[in-house]
């Protein structure tokens, strides 16, 4: 098992928030399995009232979710807790969607099903930006199709 | 894998046919034994998801039938039901643009995807234990 740490050396804390069980229960898994330490959320306000808790150093956040959702959950975020790493989720991955994430303030945008290479990937990234500092974050997103700042795809068109 | 390959994986997805039965079997290989667990909870939860789109459906509810059919689209995925979640991220474009014109079509075949996903994950459970 690969042991995935922080930039201190401590285990990568992480706040998922989904309502939809199965993919908590997916996410958890696999990040367990790269050694982060999981906390969870059924919405977006209880993710933003553990992020202020548990001071993760990620957010996974469903991009609709009931009473907040994720977009709006990380524009809070990135207000409150401008250190903490927003990996955006989806299983649609429009250009409205990722426009969206991006303009909200996540670093990186996954699309479901999960594997351990995205979500390594998604991890690597969010702390990267995390340690380069926010205000970069805010300028560099890691799109579902690239491994570097993206342009943003003309609207209507299914990002690739 | 948020590189290119995560682009043409997604393109393959659409496109191959069989993809759900390689999708379920590629996510029994990476969850290993917890994999049960999640196809038992897919199982149970899916229907209540489908009923409450028929009703919502029924009702003329587009807000309600896009919210249901996002969450059931997620776990789809999650799952590696890829089909069935392509199909109810369609339905949950159209709700979103209030056109509810071919919902019941697409219910249909909605119904008829998921029946086929129930089949192959139950057959998976029983050799699984």
């Amino acid at each position: 098992m690969k042991s995935r740490k922080s930039v201190s050396q401590q285990p990568v804390r992480v706040v998922i928030a989904d309502d939809d069980a199965i993919t908590r229960a997916a996410l958890r898994l696999l990040l367990q399995e790269q050694s982060c330490v999981v906390n969870e959320a059924t919405d977006g306000e209880r993710a933003i009232e553990l992020c202020a808790a548990m001071r993760p150093h990620i957010v996974f956040l469903d991009i609709d979710m009931p009473k907040l959702s994720g977009i709006e959950a990380a524009k809070q975020l990135r207000e409150l807790h401008p250190d903490i790493g927003i990996v955006m989720v989806s299983a649609l991955s429009t250009v409205d969607n990722v426009q969206q994430a991006r303009q909200s303030g996540a670093s990186a945008f996954v699309v479901k099903p999960f594997t351990p290479g995205k979500l390594a990937h998604a991890i690597e990234d969010s702390l990267r930006l995390r340690k380069s500092g926010s205000s970069q974050a805010r300028h560099e997103f890691t799109d579902p199709a690239s491994d570097v700042a993206s342009d943003t795809p003309a609207p209507g068109q299914i990002a690739k | 894998m948020n590189g290119p390959g995560c682009a043409a994986a997604m393109a393959m997805h659409t496109d191959a046919e069989t993809g759900n039965e390689d999708e379920l079997e590629a996510m029994r290989a990476m969850f290993g034994a917890d994999f049960a667990m999640l196809a038992e909870l897919y199982l149970s939860d899916s229907p209540k998801r489908i009923a409450i789109l028929h009703a919502a459906a029924e009702a003329g509810d587009a807000d309600q039938a896009a919210k249901v059919v996002h969450t059931l689209s997620g776990s789809c995925a999650s799952i590696g039901a890829t089909r069935l979640a392509m199909l109810c991220q369609a339905v949950e474009l159209d709700c979103r643009q209030n056109i509810l014109a071919n919902l019941a079509l697409q219910l249909q075949a909605i119904e008829t995807e998921y029946a086929k996903i129930d089949a192959k994950l139950r057959a998976m459970l029983r050799t699984q234990e």
